[in-house]
């Protein structure tokens, strides 16, 4: 039970001057595969398009949000450093990527997993020339995320930042200690990478409906950072957790949007079918509210300890649907093969094999 | 004498204290002019007028003094 309802999304704010779309921006309709432009969140420097509505949303922000921002900035300031002179040698990825796992978790990560940079994972002009990403995810308190979109919600989300972003700096730093080069990425505004694709293929779960990723742990209840490194580190491989099974169907977080942004089809995003949100519609009530999270906070999968049983029990159905589906195409191919071909008397075959 | 260690400390004593100077501005920057932004959005909203964020908002973002120079 929400402990109030959410305010409607009507806007005291607003652009004298439209920028430009945001779903353009992020390349929605796109045919082609290509890197993400920057668009809202931003600490690089570039001057994005919706740049007035981010500095209005971090000026409204309450400061009990603010200080966690202080305080992750502040810790980030080692996401860099100096390499130990002497580097480890490294004969076994697999072993070494064991051994970093073990450690980002004795660190405090929930989630690890390894994945491969690419080009798509980068944003335009962005390249920190490093191959390998160690992605991290951290639970929020589900009873502080019942909050939503009560800034008391956006506070325990900017602190869960705080927290995984400090596992990625202590790993980093780790690293480096062992003489690779590593980078800590914990600011929640875009810098150098998209962190969900990476977290996808790195194994930590899949892109849900509404735009965020659902692991079976946590469902749509965690943070993300990540730390981006030259050390030979063994690839995860991305899980298939039946999200898809349940997202074609499930309308929870559609109806619950206030302003309607979660959309109910896969949409081509640069050259890619995903689930997408709708960004002009979405940013502005994520800003009224300071950060919002109702679709994450409703999704059914963040319900603790439902995710591992909803999971198994929805690919043992698509397994017996994939199954019966089989049998029923082999009988029928069966029966196809077995009748001679009838055809009706206005078949235009008919009518072709007459004429020859 | 010089060593690596300590020219590496004394390397991060000066970044930690530029940042630290950044944050104070960050920190400014929310409580002054972020302030102000904050009373005129609150009176506005009362009022039932629209606040322009392209037109009076504020010209430098939260995070303006962490950026690359």
């Amino acid at each position: 039970m929400k402990p109030f309802s959410p305010p409607p999304p009507t806007y005291a704010f607003g652009y004298r001057s439209s920028p430009e779309s945001g779903n353009a921006i992020n390349g929605l309709g796109e045919t082609t595969k290509g890197r993400a432009r920057q668009v809202f969140h931003s600490s690089t420097g570039e001057p994005l398009a919706w740049k007035a509505l981010d500095d209005f949303f971090s000026l409204i922000n309450p400061w009990g949000v603010v200080r966690h921002v202080i305080v992750n900035t502040w810790q980030l300031r080692r996401s860099e450093g100096p390499l130990h002179p002497r580097r480890r040698e490294v004969r076994d990825p697999t072993a070494m990527a064991t051994e970093v796992k073990a450690l980002a978790r004795r660190l405090g990560a929930s989630l690890v997993g390894v994945a491969e940079v690419t080009e798509e994972d980068l944003y335009v002009g962005r390249d920190p020339g490093l191959r390998r990403a160690i992605c991290l995810g951290l639970p929020m308190d589900r009873r502080e995320m019942a909050f939503a979109p009560q800034p008391r919600a956006a506070a325990e989300v900017m602190r869960t930042y705080r927290a995984v972003a400090k596992v990625a700096v202590r790993l980093a730093e780790a690293i480096r200690a062992m003489g690779w080069p590593a980078r800590a990425y914990g600011n929640p505004n875009s810098t150098d990478i998209l962190m969900i694709p990476l977290a996808v293929r790195a194994g930590l779960g899949e892109l849900g409906k509404h735009g965020s990723m659902i692991s079976t742990e946590h469902g749509s209840n965690f943070r993300l950072a990540a730390v981006l490194t030259d050390l030979p580190l063994a690839l995860d491989r991305p899980v298939d957790i039946a999200v898809d099974d349940v997202c074609t169907v499930c309308r929870r977080c559609v109806d619950d949007c206030p302003p309607r942004a979660i959309l109910e089809e896969k949409q081509l995003v640069r050259g890619e079918r995903k689930w997408y949100v709708d960004f002009d519609k979405c940013i502005p009530y994520f800003v009224k509210t300071c950060g919002c999270a109702i679709c994450i906070e409703v999704c059914p999968w963040s319900e603790p300890g439902r995710g591992p049983g909803l999971s198994a029990r929805l690919i043992e159905v698509r397994r017996a649907r994939e199954a019966a589906q089989a049998s029923n195409h082999a009988s029928a191919l069966g029966r196809i093969t077995r009748e001679p071909v009838r055809r009706r008397a206005n078949d235009p075959l008919r009518e072709t094999s007459r004429s020859r | 004498m010089r060593t690596l260690h300590v020219v590496q400390a004394r390397a991060g004593l000066r970044r930690d204290l530029a940042l630290l100077w950044r944050i104070a501005g960050m920190v400014f920057q929310y409580v002054v002019p972020g302030g102000h932004l904050r009373r005129e959005y609150r009176r506005k909203t009362a009022r039932g007028e629209v606040y322009w964020v392209d037109a009076a908002g504020p010209t430098r973002h939260r995070e303006e003094p962490l950026r690359p120079r």
